[in-house]
């Protein structure tokens, strides 16, 4: 990251393998083809099917392949601006971190995991009281 | 055991994670559940013949379905949901596409008071080119909307997937007990068989954002102590005491000890 922001989303009633499935759905919707990587393994997953929700709790979401390509030539240099989006599970809340929260894609996928994460998260309390 | 039959234990065990176990208790239910799994598995296979290489699995027989609880629980859960709902195959296999990457283009259902259901969605594959439609004129496919994970993307309408909805423990609520503590909630049922004077408790852990988890049981004797027997791993055994004596302090021992009356 190039001086990254954080954007916390309390998903404490959310079934906890769904929440990143759901982050990385509308992502998708926004970089049709990312490449996704386990922040805490390192595996690669190229397709959404094989992504192991269950399992992580840490993923890397690169644009594309050549963002993905540039990431590792160049780290974190400002040509990589905006080009990855890093979610991280906790054990109430999700982070999103990313470049420039103001740039127009970041705006909207933040905005849509807001909007598929919140009504998810009043709706399993809901259900749970 | 057979392999095919520790399969389908292990499928028995998924339904208790998600509180569906006592809908498919009954042999005649088993039978409809199995059923309903292979013939989703047969037009899985041949609906995916015609997608382009390597978009989608292969398959998904009921070992795929068992390792695929391995990594994505949650796409499990909605898939026997699904079945509980009684949704065809048809609309069985549209929903694991979505589960698994597939994007819901659209999706159109129309219902005429005692003359027609039909349900008709179509889909965009990974590859982002490939559209497969599901159609289904069965009423009961309407219960797949049910499961629909309804958004919004720039104050534009969006459904994202489908997700698992959160049943809770029938068994619990309807016929025993239930404490909180601060380490938890649990919830108590008798599951001695008929015959027996006293009862033997099954205590799950009860959580708001993941399925109920069984720590173990506790049986109760006429004389001494009752028997503490904790599921799995050592750490569950003072979780089962601390819900039993949650339980005891809450209801008392008169309730505890004694076998709970049930209607019907």
């Amino acid at each position: 990251m190039i001086g990254g922001q954080d954007i916390v989303i309390d998903v404490r009633n959310v079934l906890r393998s769904t929440v990143l499935d759901y982050v990385v759905r509308c992502i998708q919707d926004r970089w049709p083809h990312p490449i996704v990587v386990d922040g805490a393994t390192g595996n690669r997953f190229d397709r959404f099917a094989n992504i192991p929700f269950s399992l992580v709790s840490e993923l890397l979401v690169y644009r594309d392949r050549d963002a993905f390509d540039s990431w590792k030539d160049l780290g974190a240099d400002p040509q990589n601006a905006n080009t990855m989006i890093h979610a991280i599970l906790g054990d109430d809340s999700v982070t999103l971190v990313v470049d420039d929260v103001a740039e127009s894609t970041m705006a909207s996928t933040v905005k849509a995991v807001q909007e598929t994460l919140e009504p998810r998260n009043f709706w399993g309390r809901a259900a749970a009281a | 055991m057979t392999a095919d039959e520790q399969q389908r234990e292990a499928v028995i065990q998924i339904l208790r994670e998600v509180n569906l176990d006592s809908i498919f208790t009954p042999p005649t239910m088993k039978a409809v559940l199995f059923d309903r799994m292979e013939k989703f598995a047969a037009v899985y296979a041949k609906k995916v013949r015609g997608v382009p290489p390597g978009v989608l699995p292969a398959s998904a027989s009921l070992r795929d379905i068992l390792a695929e609880h391995a990594r994505n629980a949650h796409r499990v859960y909605m898939l026997l949901e699904a079945i509980a709902f009684q949704c065809s195959p048809e609309i069985l296999v549209m929903a694991w596409m979505v589960l698994l990457g597939a994007r819901i283009e659209r999706v159109e259902y129309k219902y005429v008071r005692e003359d027609s259901s039909a349900l008709a969605v179509t889909l965009q594959l990974s590859d982002l080119t490939t559209e497969v439609t599901f159609q289904s004129s069965e009423h009961w496919d309407a219960a797949a909307l049910r499961f629909l994970a309804l958004s919004k993307a720039n104050d534009q309408p969006m459904i994202e997937g489908f997700h698992y909805l959160w049943i809770p423990p029938r068994k619990l609520w309807n016929h025993d007990f239930y404490v909180e503590t601060a380490q938890g909630s649990f919830g108590a049922a008798d599951i001695a068989p008929t015959a027996s004077p006293t009862p033997r408790w099954e205590i799950q852990q009860l959580f708001t954002n993941l399925p109920a988890r069984d720590i173990g049981s506790v049986s109760v004797h006429v004389h001494g102590n009752p028997v503490f027997a904790h599921r799995g791993s050592e750490v569950n055994r003072p979780t089962l005491e601390l819900a039993w004596n949650s339980l005891l302090r809450k209801y008392g021992d008169a309730s505890m000890n004694q076998r709970p009356r049930r209607e019907g």
